[in-house]
């Protein structure tokens, strides 16, 4: 938000708030790849988990500290959930869940890092949500959809995968068909939708009382919702592989 | 708001490389060392439970040892007490035999001593009539009144005495 | 009337759609509760189920909520 955003409405600023904005172009190949907001604020936390992960697996200890302790809680705790809904076959899927899961955590709670977006001012770094972009939901459930269609090859086989179309009768067969639609878009619009909406009133909120309000509000819209978005969506995901490879 | 973008397949790529990276730096390392940890606490729990199957046997061993040896004590000290009763019951007898040999023949002797004595106080009170009689016929001529049965008397202790 | 105003008042309408979300959660949300009173050592399995039908309930009023800011943002 620049100091031009004084003169700008209500409506108009959370329009400029909510746009995706290109912050540069890749020219390569012939081609001119616009790069957003989004997939920038994605790189980032990208390379904070990856450098996080490379830094606290570097040196295990048997007695673990607190860092360790936390990450450990984590891959436990996602292992543990994977391998009672997905059986044996757990294992092999935990760490795209985990990554789903850590990645949708620190995609929802990345906003709360930036100061209180409130108008007039431009903190030192401003990040908003990145799942505010539908691409960026839309490939996280295409990547899911993806994963469920595969483990249905990989452990029914192309048969297993036709006679499940057609199961349990044979005109249910647009219907099975239509889940592969309907199970990614209901994720997707999920996701977008819940984080959007609390970023819409989070925005509303700070236009109404910047002082005092926004952050008791931030609690609940930002923490709680976002986690409760990356809970539900990684448990979704795990129940349509669950359905899948059963 | 709702517009399709690059941004879609770059974020499909940004997850696919992030998968990946995470799989390789973060899931398998921390599993693999969390399945080592599990794995050898469990062996240690195990050698724990070996150990102490292996010394409460060799505490039973002990036992049943203890035991024994407390068995076969009371048993010798039960013979060595049924061996002095019986020796102590022995010297009594034979004690008592003793005693009661020796009664006997004590009671043996002072029978002879009292049959010999009443032998010689037989005869004794046999001379002694005698010599009463002897002594009566030789006074009868004189007076026979108290007087002289008292001197009679005392004339028989005198010889008595003598 | 403007095509504007008009967006106004579909938003509106649009977001009437959390009526039923917000029925379905409620219902949920009290079974849910009753549950666990009868079951209170079955709460993970009642609390996972729980958390899985109020997304799928809540979906409606997302949709609802993406098609009014549709209109409003275009």
């Amino acid at each position: 938000m620049s100091e031009a955003g004084e003169a700008l409405s209500l409506g108009e600023r959370i329009s400029e708030s909510i746009a995706i904005k290109t912050v540069f172009r890749i020219e390569a190949l012939g081609l001119s790849i616009p790069i957003s907001d989004t997939v920038i604020t994605t790189w980032a936390l990208m390379a904070l988990l990856i450098l996080g992960s490379w830094l606290l697996v570097r040196r295990l200890r048997m007695a673990p500290r607190r860092p360790q302790l936390l990450a450990e809680a984590f891959v436990g705790f996602v292992n543990k959930i994977t391998e009672e809904k997905l059986g044996r076959h757990g294992r092999s899927y935990a760490a795209f869940l985990g990554t789903l899961f850590l990645f949708l955590i620190a995609a929802n709670l990345a906003p709360m890092l930036s100061p209180v977006g409130g108008f007039g001012f431009e903190p030192p770094f401003f990040i908003r949500p990145l799942t505010r972009d539908i691409n960026v939901t839309a490939a996280l459930a295409a990547a899911v959809i993806a994963t469920v269609v595969g483990s249905t090859f990989r452990h029914k086989g192309l048969r297993g995968w036709a006679k499940g179309l057609v199961s349990p009768m044979p005109f249910m067969l647009p219907f099975n068909l239509m889940e592969y639609a309907i199970k990614p878009l209901s994720l997707a619009l999920r996701l977008f939708g819940n984080i959007l909406g609390a970023y819409i009133i989070m925005l509303l909120v700070e236009a109404v009382m910047p002082l005092g309000l926004p952050p008791i509000a931030g609690l609940y819209f930002d923490l709680f919702d976002g986690l409760v978005q990356a809970v539900v969506f990684s448990f979704l995901s795990t129940i349509y592989i669950a359905e899948a490879i059963e | 708001m709702l517009d399709f973008s690059v941004t879609f397949f770059i974020t499909i790529l940004n997850l696919a490389v992030l998968y990946l990276a995470l799989r390789k730096l973060l899931w398998r390392p921390l599993t693999a060392f969390l399945d080592a940890r599990a794995r050898k606490i469990r062996e240690d729990l195990e050698g724990a439970e070996a150990a102490r199957l292996s010394a409460e046997a060799s505490s039973d061993l002990y036992r049943s040892l203890l035991e024994g040896a407390e068995a076969e004590a009371e048993a010798q000290g039960k013979e060595a007490e049924e061996r002095a009763r019986e020796e102590a019951k022995a010297i009594v007898e034979a004690a008592r035999a003793e005693a009661e040999a020796s009664r006997a023949e004590a009671r043996k002797a002072a029978e002879r001593e009292a049959a010999k004595a009443r032998e010689a106080l037989a005869g004794e009170l046999a001379s002694l009539a005698a010599e009463a009689a002897a002594i009566l016929a030789g006074r009868e001529a004189e007076a026979a009144d108290e007087r002289s049965a008292e001197l009679l008397l005392r004339e028989l202790g005198a010889g008595r005495a003598r | 009337m403007e095509a504007s105003s008009a967006a106004f008042i579909g938003a509106g309408i649009a977001v009437l759609t959390g009526l039923g979300a917000g029925i379905g959660i409620g219902l949920a949300t009290g079974k849910t509760s009753e549950a666990i009173a009868r079951q209170p050592e079955a709460s993970g399995k009642i609390t996972g189920s729980f958390l899985l039908g109020i997304a799928l309930a809540e979906a409606t009023a997302i949709y609802g909520l993406v098609v009014a800011l549709m209109l409003l943002f275009k």
